[in-house]
């Protein structure tokens, strides 16, 4: 039908002006989970549901020049389920309680998923729902039981920084489809993205001196000038097996003292990339310090990371460099 | 490739043939092969095992469809013809079946489809079937909607049906609430099914045709005790010339004044079914008539505007055996007493004969009910009529039925020189002591006589009732059984369903039950809806019934919404927060702003040990049940033993505090 076209989609889309989103804003604010209640779910008749008022009005006239009083009740009887049916819709959404579990981070370009979890807190099965992202493939019918769901959605950042998701529409047309209900949901949680890691071995070849993340040659237990205490995220490799046994904790080596030149990655060490790729390029020396299980420190033009080694580590640095602001970069 | 699961679809053909059923015996027999073809081709197609035809084969069909329809009726001003159109695109559109919406759009359809059934039928029954299958069509759409790829099971019927009930509330409050309207405008659609029923004339054989069948003509109830059997004459129409050898209504002058006051008054309701004639059935002289368009013939006679084409209810006041104590005028006796010439000259020359005979018009009277009582056999199959029809029957066959007695009676009257004319219209009716009313069917249609007796007025007089009297005292069925074979068709039938006892009373039940159903819901209209809510509002006004309309509507749509939007905020209490609760609620004074400030029980119970004693050691069987369920998981503490002492604590507590006051 010529009417139904895309270009009311489109034009509801420019609708949906700064105005609206700030009235959005306050009338369903962000939160960490959201619970679907009459507050901020949206109701109006689909396309289905403005047939059936038409046809409940050519019964109901039919039934009025005919004088035929079962097609008056017919009429009656289609009013009473059309209303029902948008109480039954907008059930299907309320009650339902949609959280944000887990934390999530990724490289600029990557796939990154996000997972929601959705529950039903007054313990009722909702079905045919479905949930869209802006900008975004829907995630067709999905049902929630009284167990839960947990529903996932795919995105791609494409620059450092935090992300807000944007709002979710999270909508559900059943069980009759004469009505649909949405909430545009805001979640308080955000999508950290770290820069896009450059390759830059030349580079470490070149200034090995000053760049080079130390190797693992070069680590020789006898270069150990000092063992620390065992902390949280220090590579297992590292202990120090035999300090450990005197002292009946575990302790790790420290390299610090000898090794801090070469383990330092500094910002400036990356002038020969092109201004966009540079802390590209610290990422990418990260990761392969990681990975290797080395310690190292960040030096973004002076703010400093002091050198560590482990998974926490490599997640400040990550996260500094994801934030990094500075003109330019 | 469809689009949609396989369950909703097999839904959706379900209700789609429920919606299509009752049409099936009206349908012509090509249409409802196609439509049976096009649904089994649907089944295999969900059953994977054919394809969707092209787009030509669902145009190609389309258009055949419709011009078979269009030879079918041959003019579009026929109701069957745009509902038949309907219901065959409502079917062909299962060829280009594919998505979500295709399957709505049916479904949405089937409403309109559910209306054009009660264009037919507005029976209990037929709205029994109808509402189920919009159940079935709601059950189709929650099918179409879940995202559950599993088999639904009966879940969508139940989710449907449940609708269905929390709708029908409105639907009681609308139906009885909602302002009737008059029709905006007048249908030019006509049905085309032909109504069994009286017609205008009264041709030889006409009525024989009638009583063959058991369709319903209208039923009554009466207001007292409903009068014996032998003295229901249904007057409906007056047939005062005659035309081309039949008796006909014709345009008699009207009576110089009106009927004189009758000896007894009778007041009742008659609820009519369709008619092929503009005239409604009503008893003896009738006095007055309340209904949709209708008006009293100066002759004496209930005249409609326009052909009935639905149940129509009418109040009636009739008066029994009145006397018209005035003179016919010139033009009414003239009228009254004409007779073509040339025609029947037998029976001309027999009135003649009679006239000199006799002097009084009384003796006149007698003088042919005594040759009819001597020498005429009632009979249902009285033969064909050849030539001057009255003549041939009169000295011919002597083999008559009611209309031969009726029309050759007012004929040779006319001749004798007595103004008589030919009444036609029911005789009689069976009693059902369920419903406290009578049931007239078209083999009670009857026709009688008659003529004018100066100073008495118009007498009815019914040749057949001398000549099969059992016709006239125990109805159409005594005098069937007598005539075994004779009678053919439904209306046999019926009069056999009488011997089996508990059938027929269960079939009495089912007629009463649908007489109620007819009284009270197909005839709902404007004066009934004022005379039922003037019961209750006696101040009633016509203008008020809108906005009452609303204002119930609106105090029923709150108390629905209630129910759904409540539900989710009333979140159910664990058992053990209830017993909490519970306890909180016995505390009082002291204990309670101990626990208020956040005080655990035991704390609590100490206060309460030290002020009140005797209630506390009460609370202490509770608390110590309760606890060591709750902490100690002590399997052997019922639950309901808690409850109990909760209930035991809470009224000894209201006890107390009720004697205390005292």
């Amino acid at each position: 039908m010529w009417w139904l076209s895309t270009k009311w989609s489109q034009r509801a889309e420019k609708f949906r002006t700064k105005r609206f989103k700030s009235w959005l804003d306050r009338r369903v604010p962000p939160a960490q989970a959201i619970r679907l209640s009459h507050r901020n779910i949206f109701i109006v008749p689909t396309r289905q549901g403005f047939g059936f008022v038409l046809i409940l009005l050519l019964i109901l006239i039919a039934g009025i020049n005919y004088q035929n009083a079962l097609a008056h009740a017919l009429a009656f009887l289609m009013l009473g389920l059309f209303l029902v049916a948008m109480l039954q819709t907008h059930r299907n959404l309320a009650g339902l309680v949609l959280s944000q579990t887990v934390p999530v981070e990724g490289f600029v370009g990557q796939k990154i998923s996000v997972a929601f979890q959705v529950q039903s807190d007054a313990g009722r099965v909702h079905d045919g729902l479905s949930f869209f992202w802006p900008n975004a493939r829907v995630v067709q019918g999905f049902g929630v039981d009284r167990n839960g769901t947990t529903i996932y959605r795919q995105t791609t950042p494409e620059q450092r920084g935090w992300h807000a998701p944007g709002r979710i529409r999270l909508e559900t047309v059943y069980p009759f489809g004469l009505f649909r209900a949405w909430s545009w949901l805001d979640f308080d949680c955000k999508i950290l993205s770290y820069p896009k890691p450059v390759p830059c071995d030349h580079l470490v070849s070149q200034n090995d001196s000053e760049l080079g993340a130390g190797r693992r040659s070069s680590l020789g237990t006898d270069d150990v000038k000092a063992v620390r205490d065992f902390q949280d995220g220090d590579d297992q490799r590292n202990i120090h097996w035999r300090a450990s046994a005197k002292l009946d904790r575990l302790m790790v080596k420290s390299y610090e003292s000898q090794l801090s030149a070469s383990q330092w990655l500094r910002l400036e060490a990356m002038r020969e990339l092109p201004m966009a790729d540079r802390l590209g390029g610290l990422v990418y020396l990260i990761e392969a310090a990681s990975q290797r299980g080395d310690a190292f420190g960040l030096d973004l033009n002076g703010q400093q990371l002091p050198v560590a080694s482990g998974p926490g580590q490599e997640r400040e640095a990550l996260k500094r460099l994801a934030l990094f602001d500075w003109p330019g970069l | 490739m469809m689009m949609v699961q396989r369950p909703a679809l097999l839904w959706m053909l379900a209700s789609q043939s429920l919606m299509l059923a009752p049409h099936g015996s009206r349908m012509p027999l090509w249409m409802l092969i196609g439509c049976f073809v096009i649904v089994a081709f649907t089944l295999a197609r969900i059953q994977g095992h054919v394809r969707l035809p092209s787009k030509w084969v669902a145009v190609a069909s389309v258009f055949l469809g419709w011009g078979l329809l269009w030879r079918e009726y041959g003019s579009p001003m026929v109701v069957e013809f745009w509902v038949d159109l309907l219901l065959f695109m409502y079917t062909a559109k299962l060829l280009e079946l594919v998505s979500k919406r295709d399957v709505a759009q049916v479904m949405l359809l089937s409403f309109f489809v559910a209306m054009t059934h009660f264009l037919f039928d507005e029976s209990m029954l037929q709205t029994i079937v109808t509402f189920s299958g919009l159940v079935m069509v709601m059950a189709t759409l929650i099918a179409v909607h879940s995202s559950s790829t599993q088999t639904l099971g009966r879940q969508p019927l139940k989710l449907a049906s449940f609708a269905f009930l929390q709708a029908v509330p409105l639907l009681v409050i609308l139906f009885v609430f909602f302002p009737r309207l008059s029709p905006f405008w007048t249908i030019p659609l006509e049905k085309g099914t032909a109504v069994t029923g009286l017609s205008d004339r009264l041709m030889l054989g006409d009525i024989h045709s009638l009583v063959q069948s058991d369709a319903l003509a209208f039923r009554v109830n009466f207001a007292a005790a409903p009068p014996a059997s032998r003295d229901l004459y249904w007057r409906t129409l007056v047939l005062s010339e005659i035309s081309e050898g039949g008796w006909v209504v014709g345009s008699p002058p009207r009576p110089k004044t009106a009927i004189g006051t009758p000896a007894e008054v009778i007041d009742y309701e008659l609820l009519s079914q369709p008619m092929r004639v503009p005239f409604i059935p009503s008893l003896d002289r009738i006095l007055s008539v309340e209904g949709a368009s209708v008006s009293l013939d100066p002759l004496g006679f209930v005249r409609s505007t326009s052909v009935l084409q639905t149940v129509s209810q009418y109040q009636m006041r009739s008066g029994l055996n009145p006397v018209d104590g005035v003179d016919l005028s010139k033009a009414e006796r003239a009228a009254y007493l004409a007779l073509p010439k040339r025609t029947n000259p037998l029976a001309q020359a027999h009135g003649a004969a009679l006239a000199e005979n006799h002097q009084a018009p009384d003796a006149r009277i007698q003088a042919v009910l005594a040759w009819y009582f001597d020498d005429f056999t009632y009979t249902l199959n009285p033969g064909a009529s050849e030539g001057d029809s009255i003549d041939h029957f009169l000295f011919e066959t002597r083999r008559g039925f009611c209309e031969h007695f009726a029309a050759s009676f007012t004929w040779i009257m006319r001749a004798a020189g007595i103004p008589a004319r030919v009444v036609l219209g029911y005789q009689g009716g069976a009693y059902n002591p369920s419903g406290n009313y009578i049931e007239v069917r078209q083999f009670d249609a009857h026709a009688w006589s008659e003529v004018w007796v100066q100073g008495e007025g118009w007498r009815r007089v019914d040749p057949t009732a001398f000549v099969a009297p059992e016709r006239i005292e125990a109805g159409m069925g005594a005098s069937a059984a007598g005539m075994d074979g004779l009678m053919t068709g439904k209306a046999w039938d019926y009069f056999q369903m009488q011997s089996l006892g508990w059938l027929f009373d269960l079939q009495l039940q089912l007629q009463a039950l649908s007489h109620l159903w007819d009284r009270v819901v197909v005839n709902y209209d404007q004066a009934q809806q004022l005379r039922w809510l003037t019961t209750v509002w006696p101040d009633l006004e016509l203008e008020d019934l809108a906005p009452l309309a609303l204002a119930a509507f609106l105090l029923g749509l709150g108390v629905i919404t209630v129910g759904f939007v409540a539900s989710p905020f009333r979140r159910r209490l664990s058992q053990e927060a209830r017993w909490y609760r519970g306890y909180v609620n016995c505390l009082d004074g002291e204990a309670r702003d101990q626990i208020s400030r956040g005080a655990g029980v035991a704390r609590c119970q100490e206060v309460w040990r030290l002020t009140r004693p005797a209630e506390a050691a009460l609370a202490c069987e509770f608390v110590d049940r309760f606890e060591l369920r709750l902490y100690q998981n002590d399997q052997s503490v019922v639950p309901s033993s808690i409850s109990k002492t909760l209930l035991v604590l809470r009224v000894r507590l209201a006890w107390m505090r009720l004697t205390k006051k005292r």
